[in-house]
């Protein structure tokens, strides 16, 4: 029984994200209460309502501790259970590691978060007095229980999401969720390693968060908890979890965790930010970059590619090499480690591949220059390829787009990008009068980052989710769009939905205008979205009235904190809609690909820096123009 | 600079002496005769005459589409050869002579489509062709000397009655002609086996910019499965990437425009010089007889409303089956290929 109790204290202080908080309220009466009444404002009524069904099956289970493992769901949740335990203890190994390196990076305000994030796990871990395949037992053990009291006293708040299957489900999600509040907890009250003491402690640090709890939701709809779950990356367990499996072999078990799809297989699966499988010696700006990458908080073709070049300036910038080599020949195996983190951290953009071939197309030309000379030529040609390729190619492109803007036009535009967004605020800057329709989907809602700058100096916009794409393409003349990358068999590879508007617009005969720069020209070919593409976090898909309201750029500003927390997932899932629980549902699996694949005959042109070009011309621009800048 | 040389009345000059001459090379040829009379002393003051030649050729037509076309071409053969100049008088000398030089071959252009397309005419076939060109003509009566027996269907094409022209020309190199109204294609296209087309203009997609009339043809040719093809001399790509009908450089506020109830429009038919006569939207329905009392009833709101109808349109590649061009016969996309390698 000590044990569920240190589990139940520890609990309420996780529930800050979410619904949780009843659970505690089973051991702690005064808990209980107040849980319900923030509930009452703050929670959604799925929760409640989904609440009730669950208790009769939990109930079910016995107090005592190993038993209700044994029940359906058993192969399920042992397993899971048993990796996630694996999972822990490599989250705090590495958790370690990654505050470690983190540490090392003073100027990174993200990788101190990190790191203050990951030891907090480890010590939770640690706080269960070291047997932590026990403990979690434990702590599964006692969610469940907790559970059949919640529902004996007919408290409302048990998991949202557990269904029928509720009694299995929970386990898990408890101990997760403990995990995620206490590093929140920890956050925010800025105390750190220490926290071990704390849990000891038990009823009385609860009874403190309990009321903190209180005093969040209480506060209406308050921001935190929402940020929190749309921010937070409940995939880091996952992956934890599966790089455990992974090292035992149990293969089939990764599938089971990661919910991969079979089709989508040969894809990498959501990666997150993890500096502890990272080699010592990267740079810290190519480390700082990477985590900003995986927790999205660069995002974009360009703004990637331009952060990268960055970094590795200053990589190179900062580099000596080792005795008895040159600058670029060390430099040639230097910059690989650090390629294939930001790799780790996210599959990398075309753009920045595209980037990161010249660059070492140039290091290979320049083999032995004197160190200095070749330190000062590698940083000249990085700004170049920044200036001519990017920053330039973007004005240019604005000024061949304004072209095909003309008074009166309503232009549709799908989610945002930097080209787009600079074109149509340049068409309103030089007075062109057009309306914008601004089309926007799940789960990122980037295109509210343009609808807030189009509407900010006046042009007037209307905002749709791509479900009414149908309805407004009627009243459309023009689709302007951004790209990823262009293949060379002329395909817009581009942000997922990005497919359906350019064929609704070839159906209605309404031109689509891509604007590209031509470093994204790539020399690939893509038939269909499957062959290549990229999965997403797919909890992203999850917390439906969340997201919601929240937009990216805040979600973006939380993802630092959210991603902290390594054990959010079930957590998470606990404050969502009616996919919550889907990491436990057996057949449930959620796909978030980030990217889809429009075929050729839907766009009509494309704008480059190197004019107007029908988007079949994207070899010959390879071919014959692409040379010529790398001659010059 | 150009105060004592109209290079505008040149440009007319030359087409009337030689009607065969095409708008893109009497164009060229017009700026060559304007490189021979400049007194400019300084490279940018030579290129600036150029420039605003050019400029004033393209403002001096209505339909500046294939003249463009040519002064861009010559505009570009100008800069890019401008990067190496020793010594400015023989670099003047070197473009003049190689703009002659290229006057001169424009003409063999058109025997050369000529002879890449006959093979494209099958024995026994039927061509539907639209209005009058110069290089369609050519080619049909190189098929017919290469004893290819075949007969025409040719559009009337009533803003310029080019169709009649076409008919002429053909029935006297031996070739069976007939011509249909414009609002016929629909009703031959199931006896037709191909369709030939000339151009204004090639665009950098491959689309074609062509006498109003030839976009309808190719939507009928590819609703019925017919090959459409273009005829058209390189020369005649121009760098214009139009997104519709209605993103051409022809067009304007007033095209197609609707007009104002109760406004007399007696005064500005007579201030506008534009209507052609016996240019008809009535007179598809109707023989030239018919066409003419047609005429007579028309009311002058009528003949106001003509004078904002198109000249030219824009079919889009995906239309087109094919371009002969002195290139060799290419795809739309290969057009592109063409014009990026020209241009960039």
């Amino acid at each position: 029984m000590d044990p569920k109790k240190k589990t139940v204290g520890f609990v309420p202080d996780q529930d800050v994200n979410t619904s949780d908080l009843p659970s505690p309220g089973s051991s702690n009466p005064s808990a209980v209460n107040t849980p319900v009444s923030a509930f009452s404002d703050n929670q959604d009524l799925n929760r409640n309502t989904a609440n009730t069904e669950p208790r009769p099956i939990n109930s079910s289970g016995s107090r005592s501790s190993y038993e209700p493992m044994k029940s359906s769901y058993e192969e399920q949740w042992g397993l899971s259970d048993r990796a996630q335990s694996k999972t822990q203890k490599a989250a705090s190994s590495s958790a370690g590691a990654g505050a470690k390196d983190a540490g090392s990076n003073k100027k990174d305000t993200k990788a101190k978060r990190v790191s203050i994030a990951s030891p907090v796990n480890s010590n939770a871990a640690s706080g269960k007095e070291g047997a932590k395949g026990s403990g979690l037992g434990i702590q599964s053990n006692a969610s469940s229980m907790e559970g059949s009291q919640n529902g004996g006293a007919g408290l409302s708040g048990g998991p949202p999401t557990s269904g029928g299957k509720g009694g299995s489900q929970r386990p898990s999600a408890p101990s997760q969720k403990s995990m995620t509040k206490a590093e929140r907890r920890e956050l925010q009250e800025k105390q750190k390693a220490e926290k071990a003491a704390r849990i000891s402690a038990g009823l009385p640090a609860s009874g403190k968060k309990a009321a903190q709890v209180l005093a969040q939701p209480s506060s209406g709809f308050s921001p935190n908890p929402s940020k929190s779950l749309a921010t937070s990356f409940p995939g880091v367990e996952a992956e934890k979890a599966i790089a455990a499996a992974e090292s035992t072999g149990q293969t089939k078990r990764r599938e089971k965790l990661t919910k991969e799809i079979g089709l989508f297989a040969h894809l990498d699966p959501p990666k997150f930010a993890n500096t502890a499988t990272a080699p010592r010696d990267l740079h810290p700006a190519v480390v700082n970059v990477g985590l900003q990458m995986a927790q999205f908080k660069i995002c974009g073709a360009n703004a990637r590619c331009v952060a990268t070049l960055n970094a590795f300036r200053k990589a190179i910038q900062d580099y000596s090499p080792p005795p008895n080599t040159t600058l670029s020949r060390g430099m040639q195996g230097y910059l690989n480690p650090h390629i294939s983190y930001l790799v780790t951290c996210r599959p990398m953009a075309v753009s920045m591949g595209n980037a990161i071939r010249f660059l070492k197309h140039e290091i290979g030309n320049n083999l032995d220059l004197p160190d200095e000379d070749a330190r000062v030529l590698f940083m000249e040609k990085i700004d170049n390829f920044i200036r001519d390729r990017i920053t330039m190619a973007d004005q240019v492109i604005t000024s061949l787009g304004l072209q095909k803007i003309q008074d009166g036009d309503v232009i549709l535009t799908y989610a945002r990008s930097s080209v787009v967004q600079s074109l149509l605020l340049a068409a309103h800057a030089k007075g062109i009068k057009f309306r914008v329709i601004v089309v926007d989907s799940r789960p990122r809602f980037e295109g509210k980052q343009l609808l807030r700058a189009l509407a900010n100096v006046g042009v007037p916009c209307t905002y749709v989710l791509l479900t009414a794409i149908g309805h407004v393409m009627k009243e459309v003349n023009k689709v302007i769009l951004g790209a990823h990358s262009l293949l060379s068999n002329g395909a817009l590879y581009s942000r997922a939905g990005t497919a359906v508007v350019a064929m609704s617009a070839h159906e209605l005969k309404i031109p689509v205008i891509v604007c590209c720069e031509t470093y994204k020209f790539s020399d690939r070919v893509q038939l269909d979205s499957f062959v290549q593409n990229e999965i997403g976090n797919p909890d992203e898909l999850v917390n439906d009235q969340n997201n919601n309201y929240g937009h990216s750029s805040t979600r973006c500003h939380d993802s630092v904190r959210g991603s902290d927390t390594s054990a959010t997932s079930a957590s998470k899932g606990a404050g969502g809609g009616v996919l919550s629980g889907w990491r436990e549902s057996r057949d449930l699996k959620l796909l978030n690909l980030l990217y889809d694949l429009t075929p050729s005959e839907f766009v009509t042109v494309v704008v480059t820096e190197v004019g107007l070009i029908p988007c079949t011309s994207v070899p010959v621009i390879l071919r014959e123009f692409l040379p010529m800048i790398q001659q010059s | 600079m150009s105060e004592e040389f109209d290079v505008v009345e040149n440009y007319k000059d030359l087409l009337r002496s030689s009607p065969e001459l095409s708008m893109p090379v009497a164009a060229i040829q017009a700026l060559v005769e304007l490189i021979k009379h400049s007194k400019a002393t300084t490279m940018s003051e030579f290129m600036l005459s150029i420039k605003d030649a050019s400029q004033r050729l393209k403002s001096s037509v209505r339909n500046s589409i294939s003249l463009s076309a040519g002064c861009d071409l010559f505009l570009r053969f100008v800069t890019r050869n401008s990067h190496d100049v020793a010594d400015f008088e023989t670099w003047k000398a070197t473009l003049i002579v190689r703009g002659q030089s290229f006057v001169e071959k424009a003409d063999a252009c058109r025997y050369k489509i000529a002879d890449l397309g006959v093979p494209f005419i099958k024995d026994g076939s039927v061509v539907l062709i639209h209005a009058h060109s110069r290089v369609v003509s050519l080619l049909l009566q190189k098929a017919s000397e290469n004893h290819k027996r075949f007969k025409v269907f040719v559009t009337e094409s009533s803003q310029t009655q080019g169709g009649i022209r076409s008919a002429k020309m053909l029935r006297a190199a031996g070739i069976p002609t007939t011509i249909i109204l414009d609002a016929a294609v629909g009703y031959v296209i199931d006896k037709v086996d191909m369709v030939l087309v000339g151009a204004e203009g090639v665009v950098e997609n491959g689309g074609l910019i062509n006498q109003i009339g030839s976009y309808q043809m190719a939507i009928v040719a590819k609703a019925a499965n017919k090959p459409f093809y273009a005829v058209a001399e390189s020369y005649k790509f121009v760098r214009l990437f139009p997104l519709n009908q209605y993103d051409l450089p022809t067009y304007n506020a007033d095209t197609l425009s609707f007009q104002e109830l109760n406004v007399d429009y007696e005064a500005r038919v007579n201030e506008d010089g534009t209507i052609v006569p016996g240019s008809t939207a009535v007179s598809a329905a109707s023989s030239t007889a018919l066409s003419q009392t047609a005429l007579h009833m028309k009311t002058s709101e009528d003949r106001a409303s003509q004078g904002s109808n198109p000249l030219v349109d824009y079919t889009p590649p995906n239309y087109i089956t094919l371009l002969f061009t002195d290139l060799g016969v290419l795809t739309p996309s290969g057009v592109s290929d063409e014009l990026i390698k020209l241009y960039l």
